[in-house]
Formats: C-alpha cells, structure tokens, sequence
C-alpha cells in the first residue's frame, strides 16, 4: 500500500492506494500516528485508490478512528469505490464513520 | 472450465499472504465477467483465507493453508482448509455481530453476504473446512 501525504490548512490529507488487508493495515496505522504526533487534528483519508478492502483493512480503519478520536480529533472517509461502500453498508461502518463523495465536500465546514 | 478440483497449499506465513491474495483476485477475475460478483468472491476469498491464517494455525508444527476450488461453468466452489479451529461455532450459529467499534469479527458477516452457499466442516482430521459456493451467469464466466 502507498499513502501520500498533504494538508489543506489544518486538515491532513492521506491518500491511499492499493489493497488495505492485512499485510498492510499496520501501514495505514503508522501513517496515521505520524499524523496524530504532528499535532494534527484533523484528518481525511481518500479511498479513491484503494482496490481492494477485506475486514482487517476495515478494522485498521476503526482502529484510526479510535485513534483520532482519542487524540480529540476528527477524521473523515471520502472517495470509496461502490464496491467498498458495499462492505462498509455490510458491516454497519457506513453509521460511525462521516463519508464524503470527494475531498472538496469534505473539506467544507471541517 | 475447471473440471477437475485445483489445489494450492500455502504456507501460513506473512510472507504467503501477498501471494493468496493474488491468486484469488486472478481466479475471481477469470471466473466472471461481472466485476461485481469478480470482487465478492474476491473477497469471500480472501476473508476464509484471512481467518485461517489469523485463527488456526497454532496446533501444528508446519502450519500450512490450503485452497482448493472447482468451476463446472454454473457454480464456482472454493474451500479453504486449516488445522485450527476456524469460526468460533456461536458465530456461525446465531450470526453473532461485533461491536460496531471493533477491529476485527467483521469476516464472517461479510462472507454470509458474498457466497450463494457457505457451510463448515470439521472433518476427521480435526482441520477446519470453509466451503464456499457462487451461482456464475452463464453469460459472464468466462473460464
């Protein structure tokens, strides 16, 4: 999985791209920590080019969710591909997580 | 087609996981035309897969997966195999759901949900059977 990393103001964009399953959700963790550690508050992850999503991807997810949550921050999904949209509605994670069609409409009001 | 029953054993190491993974986006690409379906048993696939490695391999010495699957052009079967022991039993019985906020349990909701036919087997070996079946269109396979 590559992550590249930018920010908007205060928001951090990570886009992914690639599988997130298990060999690489301790990846998409770290990103996130480096994030967090730079005092970061605010975060968005692009899923736009993630092809592939199985439930340790998912559960590297909540786990950045916690994560951001704990460290009093926001953290927004945006660009998922119908069929990752479809294990998010499977698995009820569309109700905990704020989803966005595109980075421009997350942005807004962030 | 697929007529006779093809079978992989991976080693369940970290390093093989990359590998299965491959495999099931090759054969669940060239089973069907239909991205949609190609992507569900991609990753009912993958889910079996995911569990074996996570949950049962640690009764055995050389611990090892295996994936066997069969196409006779109208069904699509797959089976995955393990030594250890698989879906916890309630699970599988009452459909039991994680907490929203868990980190994983979320695998076997997501296959109950792709597969057309999902049953498991403890066989005699005491290794744990996961089979999985999907109705192909005819109009969409394409092995």
């Amino acid at each position: 999985m590559n992550i590249q990393k930018r920010f908007e103001g205060d928001v951090a964009i990570l886009s992914l791209q690639g599988r997130l399953d298990l060999t690489n959700a301790s990846t998409l963790k770290e990103a996130s920590k480096d994030v967090l550690e730079s005092q970061a508050k605010k975060m968005i992850l692009n899923l736009d080019k993630v092809d592939f999503i199985n439930s340790s991807g998912l559960g590297a997810l909540v786990s950045v969710l916690k994560e951001v949550r704990n460290s009093h921050g926001s953290l927004r999904l945006t660009n998922l591909a119908p069929y990752v949209k479809e294990i998010f509605d499977i698995t009820q994670l569309s109700n905990i997580f704020e989803i966005f069609p595109d980075e421009k409409q997350a942005l807004t009001g962030f | 087609m697929i007529r006779e029953p093809i079978r992989v054993i991976f080693p369940a190491t970290p390093n093989a996981i990359g590998l299965a993974e491959d495999i099931f986006e090759a054969v669940a690409r060239n089973v069907t035309g239909d991205l949609r379906q190609s992507y569900r048993i991609r990753t009912a696939l993958s889910e079996a897969y995911n569990n074996a490695f996570l949950y049962g391999q640690h009764a055995v010495e050389h611990p090892a997966i295996e994936f066997r699957m069969c196409f006779n052009g109208d069904i699509f079967s797959a089976t995955i195999v393990n030594a250890g022991h698989g879906f916890a039993e309630k699970d599988i019985e009452w459909e039991m759901f994680p907490e929203v906020s868990a980190e994983s349990g979320r695998g076997l909701k997501i296959m109950k949900k792709y597969c057309d036919r999902l049953t498991f087997k403890r066989g005699s070996d005491d290794k744990f059977e996961v089979h999985m079946e999907f109705e192909i269109s005819t109009s969409t396979n394409k092995i």
